[in-house]
């Protein structure tokens, strides 16, 4: 493969013309690019990484990560909690305001804890709340939680946003809500514009935290080598994710720093459990055997394959020798769909009775032009096996969640997953998971996952997950596919920078960006 | 690549061959960001280096590189310490040996580094991990031999005999083997009480052999725990629950028996090996004798030190807490503006991550000036001057780190080598991270930072890795894990799509 240079990727005009608007995005503010731009601007829906860094940006938490790792007060002034740590009341700062001037309240705290665990909301992260019992305003500034349990440590379980009450009619918020595209915000910065292929913030004038940096502007641009070109032109100051094959030249270019971005992701290939043939156990783990994955990997860079639903430096990684990753073996993978009722004539296709083994392959926009590489060789490698595999999709945020989320219309996905440190799984495959999009429903994962989140002795909670890890290997609700080092890029002319795994902009407010054009 | 192959070439088409990504990049950004900055008086900094001994006489280089084994020099300066201890023991039965001795003599001084930089960082997770446990002990298990573990770990921690009796406290193991050794240590003695495991007892008997001075092969050491105790078990689900505990005894001789690797190399290989045996008597002790041969083959006593990630005697003695100047304040003597400070720990590592490049440049400059071109060329593609830098980032980076670590993260990060892989790189090297910029002992320093911001997940996930080449690393990714474990108690946490 031919390494991308910055100077067969911008020539003549077109990189005079950048370099031009480098400097003017230097001197006006922050812009930084994305895969994929942030669909939803609401919190309650936020699905995407790139949504969760933009939100950073725009709305406050009662906690927060800071700098020394502990949870640091954003809205929140101080805390009680109560000797049975069943109650807590936060008592917030006081004279804080929305972006459009409007008080920040314990009402809009109260408001915002009933839209996330409202069930029409929807919210993916609905689970995470589910710690409290009842959220109520008991005077201007204080907010009483009642816990479901006792919470002797409960400070980071408020990192959630906080939403202004008054501009939803109720706790049932749908996704089709305006305010995905016109939020009031408490964070940073407040909505600008929003045009073709980028979201623009300004500067919140009512902000707690108060930017060193004047504006902020994301830009969707789906093709890395424009992403690597542009961040070497000074077009834009941040680059979110960057594939293993830039790096040395993002290294080389002393233009931009490379610092690692660990997110914990992995990607996957999710089976609808709604297909009848993908339901069956034998379907399932043929499918995973006759592929080589590593061939599909070689094509997109440098990662680690697993198996199971943890990168492998986690706690809960199990390393055990009867956990293995599984390898292409297409004989197994032929006795597999024999003894599940397929037959093949030579060459032909996988059919049983009701016809021929067809499956459509999805992939979501936002895994770029990697997804597209991996998904173009997974439908290669299923249709040398003998099944038909449709040409792949690339969908949008939008028709993503329509058909894959709730419409559940899909046969194979191909996607990644990004957790903070809490590497929460329980939504992806506990039968009453938020995002158990695929359907996979097993006894033994819910209670071993029901007792892992109850679990208070961290050498028992390893071990509850490491059970987990080997009942999913076995069972293959995803092929897990392999974990990929994060690296994030930003210009040298952004200062006092400090990136939070996961929580990107956490600390965004701190960062400044020198006239001067790098280091 | 065969050794033939390399001396045909020549070392130096060689070593260009091995770094690719290395020396100046030709981009246009890049040249536009090259440092136009004045010399600047590096020079009697750098005067001890075997950086400035490699530039002056490339040619010695060379001739260490074509000495029986020398391959192994290579591996050794990508931090491929496997592949370079199969090329110098070869070498090392080979007539003229002595050189390949210096070359198992420094891969055993890399491996001591490893376990220099981890053992602190076992200490303080290993203690908070038991300080966790301590203060929620009405939320964790406990199981019976959980108090004398805790007391072995304090004592070892430094924890006075008050701690460490309350740590006991109303353990059932009171005449068990574990309290044996408890109180041997106490009295501090080296005795391996009968009773242990096998594999803990044994350990401890290669242990008792080093402080003898016998050096015994070390494949003694795998990633097994020393103790494995129960902590019950979950009828409804049949998992079952552990306590593991690696000896922090154990890692420290290990340590010691990789030193004492070194010097009875260091001793073989002659003349050459005399820089080696300085530091190696500072750090074991002066009762040690040490005294290197008189014959064997002469060598730039600089050039000891070839591909390590310290410049030379005095900045090897000062990463290993033994006396010395530190590099930083070596550069800030020559010119303070290589080295600058701020007003708090944020402006002092803009200040410095805007001097790095500088300093690297200069570092460059000054180590061609009085260079043959073969020995600029040298300097230029083996990254000499980004070493420099590098190793003035990491120095800060421990100068931060108990006050401002995340700051002081932020230099670790920057002078990580994020493509480590390529030619020359050990296969693993992408998973490892070990790469001729980024040492192995600095990646578990690196960790150590991480653990201090309080970030454990982010601290194993550069220990972790380590594991299958050091297996006394073992230990720590482990502490680091309950702890990461810990922090997500009772907490769900939140997932995205990417």
């Amino acid at each position: 493969m031919t390494r991308p240079t910055v100077r067969n990727a911008l020539a003549g005009v077109c990189a005079s013309l950048l370099a031009v608007m480098a400097g003017h995005a230097g001197a006006e503010g922050f812009e930084f690019a994305e895969d994929e731009l942030a669909y939803s601007l609401n919190p309650l829906h936020e699905l995407s990484m790139a949504e969760t860094r933009l939100n950073e940006l725009l709305f406050e938490s009662l906690w927060g990560p800071g700098y020394d790792g502990y949870p640091e007060p954003r809205l929140a002034e101080a805390y009680e909690l109560s000797d049975d740590k069943l109650e807590m009341t936060v008592y917030l700062k006081e004279n804080l305001r929305w972006s459009d001037g409007m008080p920040i309240t314990a009402e809009d705290v109260a408001f915002s804890v009933k839209a996330y665990l409202n069930p029409k909301t929807d919210s993916p992260d609905r689970s995470r709340l589910s710690f409290i019992k009842k959220a109520e305003a008991t005077g201007r500034n204080t907010v009483k939680f009642t816990f479901a349990s006792p919470e002797p440590e409960p400070l980071e379980k408020f990192y959630f946003k906080i939403l202004p009450a008054h501009r939803f009619d109720g706790p049932a918020v749908e996704r089709t809500n305006p305010f995905w595209f016109k939020p009031t915000t408490s964070g940073p910065y407040k909505l600008k514009a929003q045009d073709l292929g980028t979201w623009s913030l300004e500067t919140n004038p009512e902000a707690m935290r108060a930017p060193k940096v004047g504006s902020v502007k994301v830009r969707e641009m789906p093709d890395k080598n424009q992403q690597v070109s542009s961040l070497g032109y000074g077009y834009i100051q941040a680059m979110v994710n960057v594939p293993s094959q830039y790096l040395a030249e993002v290294e080389r270019s002393r233009n931009a720093d490379l610092i690692p971005y660990q997110s914990k992701s992995w990607w996957y290939v999710g089976m609808n459990h709604a297909n009848k043939t993908l339901a069956a156990s034998a379907v399932r783990s043929a499918l995973a055997r006759a592929v080589d994955f590593d061939e599909s990997l070689a094509l997109i860079g440098e990662g680690y394959r697993i198996s199971g639903p943890f990168v492998p430096s986690s706690k809960y990684y199990n390393h055990s020798e009867t956990v293995k990753l599984v390898d292409q073996d297409t004989a197994e993978a032929t006795q597999l769909l024999q003894q599940a009722g397929w037959a093949r004539e030579g060459e032909g296709t996988w059919k049983n009775k009701a016809g021929p083994l067809s499956l459509r392959i999805f992939y979501r926009a936002g895994m770029g032009d990697q997804g597209q590489t991996v998904a173009l060789n997974l439908q290669a490698q299923l249709r040398r096996f003998g099944i038909d595999a449709a040409d792949p999709v690339a969908m949008d945020k939008a028709v993503w969640n329509e058909k894959v989320f709730e419409q559940r219309d899909f046969d194979l996905v191909l996607d990644s997953w990004s957790f903070d440190k809490n590497e929460n799984i329980y939504d992806l495959f506990h039968s009453d998971g938020t995002q158990n999009f695929v359907g996979f429903s097993d006894k033994e994962v819910d209670t071993l996952l029901d007792k892992a989140i109850a679990e208070t002795d961290p050498a028992a909670k390893v071990a509850y997950m490491q059970e987990v890890h080997r009942r999913l290997a076995q069972e293959s609700p995803y092929v897990f596919l392999w974990s990929l080092r994060s690296y994030t890029a930003l210009r040298r002319e952004v200062e006092s920078v400090f990136i939070q795994p996961f929580y990107y902009f956490s600390q965004f407010p701190d960062w400044s960006v020198t006239a001067a054009p790098g280091r | 690549m065969s050794h033939i192959a390399w001396s045909r070439a020549g070392v130096f088409v060689t070593l260009l061959l091995l770094l690719p990504a290395c020396g100046g990049g030709d981009d246009p950004p890049a040249r536009a960001a090259q440092s136009e900055a004045p010399p600047v008086p590096l020079g009697p900094v750098l005067q001890d280096s075997w950086l400035r001994a490699a530039a002056q006489d490339p040619g010695a280089v060379e001739a260490l590189i074509d000495a029986p084994g020398g391959e192994g020099w290579l591996a050794l300066f990508h931090g491929d310490l496997g592949r370079a201890t199969v090329a110098f023991s070869s070498g090392a039965s080979q007539p003229g040996g002595e050189l390949a001795h210096l070359g198992l003599a420094r891969v055993a001084m890399a491996r001591a580094d490893v376990l220099i930089a981890a053992l602190p960082l076992k200490r303080a997770s290993d203690t908070e991990l038991l300080d966790y446990r301590d203060e929620r002990a009405d939320r964790v298990r406990s199981g019976e031999l959980t108090p004398v573990l805790a007391a072995l770990t304090r004592l070892d921690a430094g924890a006075d005999g008050a701690v460490v009796a309350q740590k006991l406290g109303a353990s059932t193991e009171a005449q068990g083997p574990l309290r044996a050794l408890l109180d041997a240590r106490r009295r501090g003695s080296a005795e391996v009480p009968d009773g242990l495991s096998e594999r803990h007892a044994e350990r401890l008997r290669h242990v008792r052999a080093l402080a003898d001075g016998v050096v015994p092969p070390l494949d003694w050491l795998d990633s097994n725990p020393d103790v494995v105790a129960s902590l019950g078990a979950d009828a409804d689900s049949g998992v079952t629950f552990e306590q593991r505990w690696w000896d922090p005894a154990v890692v420290a001789g290990a340590t010691r028996a990789h030193l004492q690797m070194a010097a009875s190399h260091a001793v073989a290989a002659g003349p050459a090996g005399a820089p080696l045996l300085k530091v190696l008597k500072a750090r074991l002790g002066e009762s040690v004798s040490l005294e290197a041969s008189t014959t064997g083959p002469q060598l730039d006593p600089r050039l000891a030190w070839f591909g390590a990630p310290w410049i030379d005697t005095a900045h090897l003695l000062r990463r290993w807490d033994r006396g010395g100047e530190s590099l930083l304040a070596r550069v800030a003597a020559a010119d303070p503006a290589m080295v600058p400070n701020g007003d708090t720990p944020t402006t002092t590592v803009d200040a410095q991550l805007r001097a790095a490049d500088a300093l690297a440049d200069a570092v460059e400059r000054t180590l061609g000036l009085d260079a043959p071109p073969e020995g600029a060329a040298l300097v230029r593609d083996l990254e000499l001057g980004r070493r420099v830098s590098d190793s003035i980032l990491r120095e800060r980076m421990m100068d931060l780190a108990p006050t401002a670590p995340a700051q002081a993260r932020r230099l670790g990060e920057r002078s990580l080598d994020m493509t480590p892989s390529g030619p020359g790189a050990a296969p693993d090297a992408s998973y490892t991270r070990i790469s001729h910029r980024n040492d192995p002992a600095f990646l578990v320093r690196l960790a150590h930072v991480l653990f201090l911001g309080r970030r454990p997940d982010m601290a194993r996930e550069y220990v972790f890795p380590l594991v299958p080449k050091d297996p006394a690393l073992a230990g720590v990714a482990h502490a680091l894990g309950q702890l990461d474990a810990a922090s997500s108690i009772g907490v769900r946490g939140k997932t995205s799509q990417r």
